[in-house]
């Protein structure tokens, strides 16, 4: 069985060691900014090349100097060809820093460059991980700057705890200078996306809400943000989610902040937000019939599903439709569109544990015993080596299921 | 006459019988039975007979046509799971508490094992081979995440197959973090089934209300244990109580025929305890 992590942000106030004033490496500032501007071009997007290594294993002490000037660079690089030119500098850094930009520009747009840069650190979050985290467990004390700690918990169980990846704020923070902004940027918009899709395929969830809120205020009307943000709020409020919280707060005495019901509330008013952009996105209304029916609103359920199940024909938002369509007619008392959606459900996908056991207690619900066993025997029957395929288990993940092919697309659109 | 399976009968009688969701129930032999537990200060009582008894249904008394105690054959239905967190000394634990309570079973009695992590796994349906169930017990690995809502529906289905008196153990160590059901979705259907459960946690599973309400729902009792190495002992002990508790049967009258039905079991005389699933539902 494959182990999956679940990662939770929990805010430490005031308890995690604030950073003194980091000490600079003897490399010149010249010099670290030429080195960044060589990993940028080097970098092959989508690959786990020696630009993704060594900045994903940069010391903590190293990366505010490289912040810093990232920013100085940035912002000269906006300054496009002309106002490169006609600038003048006399601090020596500067001065070579202006004439690397106006190199870079003779090769690129602006916006291409941030994007490339943007990706180098999004791939080295991505693809190296475990480095950054070796490179913050080695480091002392009083370096560490995040007061943000994740909590990886497995089965319900917390395991360990790591850092807020800095490779990823400076990568938003890079596509913050894109021009004329962000938000008219569609690029800034995939790549959100696709980050996103690939932590939620992690259940990094600690990590997508930061990604997240960043996204909503530098792209508030992109479905796709939109969405992620219900699909995030949704998974927060289910069992997998919940049953860490409950755990850290009855072993540590955290106060948790937000119900389930809080949650779920959320991520039903971003997945109607999420609509109104994009009317034809079935998976927000599929998820929208399951909180409406969590809700209680069961007739509202029935119409955002039924609509979803005819303007559809992808079999695992099918699926869930009809999951969740049988649990609101059971609400409703229509005991045999119940049975009916469930049966559907269980055809779709065969191998699928939760079709036969909803189809089991519709049928229980209906009275029909006997029926409500035959789903028992069809679960004994099916494979126990761990290759069920059940949608329900990967629900949560929302996009993240299609992580690899955004991901994919994303770094073909690096020029 | 043998007592059927009371909410069984009772849920194929309203589908195929009344419009009127409030038909009141025909003198047809249609039965109910009720498993009880007896005790003064703890401790079972034996020798009971039906005029120690006083049962209510939905307020209405009732006259109590038979009372069983230990004639009908267990049906043991273990529900252990078997996820991430179990692994290692725990599970250990956990196989050989289920071997010593397939070995306290008779020979006639029947025996089944679920075992779930993310995974439910029906592994044998009830069976008197009990050497069959001990076989199961090697090969179960642990791993993945925790389905014990889930698991805890399926094994209870799996006990509704047969005649015998179900009773089904559910062991879990933490909270449910993959099923599809609900915890209402499971309170709801026990209401509907004819098993005891008792469930047994350790673990962060100790704080988990649903283990203590699916013990109240059906009569059983909910355990909480500080260590794993307790639980052989725990396991012998809920098939002994078990064996000890009446089966009371009776045919409803006077009352709606689908529905949920509060029941009320008293005992006649003063200082006996008495433990009993709080009602039933009978039809839709």
């Amino acid at each position: 069985m494959i182990l999956r992590t679940l990662v939770l942000s929990v805010f430490f106030a005031a308890t995690a060691g604030f950073g003194a004033a980091q000490q600079p490496r003897p490399a010149t500032r010249s010099a670290r900014l030429e080195r960044w501007v060589e990993l940028v071009n080097a970098h092959q997007p989508g690959q786990r090349d020696a630009a993704v290594v060594e900045l994903a294993g940069m010391a903590p002490r190293d990366r505010g100097p490289l912040t810093e000037i990232a920013a100085e660079f940035a912002g000269l690089i906006r300054k496009g060809m002309t106002g490169l030119e006609r600038l003048r500098e006399s601090n020596p850094d500067v001065e070579r820093a202006r004439v690397l930009a106006i190199s870079e520009l003779k090769r690129t747009s602006v916006n291409a460059w941030l994007h490339r840069a943007a990706v180098l650190h999004g791939d080295a979050a991505i693809l190296a991980r475990e480095l950054t985290d070796a490179a913050n467990a080695a480091a002392p004390d009083r370096l560490r700057s995040s007061s943000t700690q994740l909590i990886h918990a497995n089965d319900g169980d917390v395991k360990s705890t790591s850092e807020l990846n800095w490779n990823l704020n400076f990568a938003r923070r890079i596509l913050d200078q894109v021009e004329p902004s962000p938000r008219d940027d569609e690029f800034v918009g995939t790549w959100y996306h696709a980050t996103a899709a690939f932590l939620l395929s992690k259940s990094w969830l600690g990590e997508l809400q930061p990604h997240l809120v960043r996204a909503m205020n530098v792209r508030p009307d992109d479905p796709r943000i939109v969405f992620d943000m219900g699909v995030l709020h949704e998974a927060m409020a289910m069992s997998r989610v919940q049953a860490v919280m409950q755990t850290m707060l009855d072993a540590n005495g955290f106060v948790v902040v937000s119900t389930a019901k809080t949650f779920e509330k959320a991520a039903l008013g971003h997945y109607r937000r999420a609509l109104q952009l994009a009317p034809g996105l079935v998976e927000a209304r599929v998820r929208l019939g399951r909180l409406l029916v969590q809700a209680g609103q069961r007739d509202d359920a029935v119409a955002e599903l039924t609509r979803a199940i005819n303007e559809t024909k992808d079999p695992y938002l099918l699926y869930h439709a009809h999951l969740f369509a049988a649990r609101a007619e059971e609400g409703r008392g229509h005991d045999a569109d119940a049975v009916a959606h469930c049966r559907e459900a269980a055809r779709l996908f065969p191998g699928a544990q939760s079709a036969q056991v909803a189809l089991s207690l519709a049928e229980l619900r209906a009275g029909n015993v006997p029926a409500a066993i035959a789903p028992v025997d069809a679960i004994r029957a099916m494979r126990t080596d761990g290759s069920r395929d059940d949608p329900w288990w990967s629900y949560h993940a929302g996009a993240g299921r299609d992580a690899d092919a955004l991901l994919d697309a994303l770094w073909k659109a690096v020029k | 006459m043998k007592p059927l399976l009371c909410v069984l009968v009772i849920g194929a009688v309203a589908v195929a019988g009344a419009a009127n969701e409030q038909t009141r129930f025909s003198s047809r032999a249609v039965v109910v039975r009720v498993d009880v537990l007896a005790t003064i200060k703890g401790r079972p009582v034996a020798g009971l007979t039906a005029h120690d008894f006083e049962l209510l249904d939905d307020g209405v008394p009732q006259t109590i046509d038979s009372v069983d105690a230990q004639e009908l054959p267990v049906n043991a239905v273990l529900a252990l799971d078997t996820s991430a967190s179990t692994a290692g000394g725990q599970l250990r634990d956990l196989i050989a508490a289920g071997g010593a309570l397939i070995d306290d079973l008779r020979p006639n009695e029947l025996a089944s094992i679920t075992t779930f992590s993310d995974v439910v796994v029906p592994r044998v349906a009830l069976t008197k081979n009990h050497d069959a169930v001990r076989a199961v017990f090697r090969d179960v690995q642990p791993g993945g995440d925790t389905s014990a809502i889930d698991g805890t529906y399926v094994a209870m289905m799996s006990a509704q197959s047969a005649e015998g008196r179900p009773l089904v153990v559910v062991f879990t160590d933490g909270l449910d973090t993959a099923s599809w059901m609900t915890p209402e979705e499971l309170i709801d259907a026990t209401r509907r089934a004819s098993a005891v459960i008792y469930t047994v946690a350790t673990g962060d599973a100790r704080r988990w209300k649903l283990l203590n309400d699916l013990a109240d729902a059906t009569g059983g009792r909910a355990i909480s244990l500080a260590s794993s190495k307790d639980l052989r002992a725990e396991f012998q002990r809920i098939l002994t109580e078990f064996r000890s508790r009446y089966l009371l049967a009776f045919s409803p009258k006077g009352v709606t025929e689908s529905g949920y039905h509060r029941l009320t079991v008293r005992a006649t005389r003063n200082g006996i305890t008495i433990k009993a699933r709080p009602g039933y539902t009978a039809g839709r």
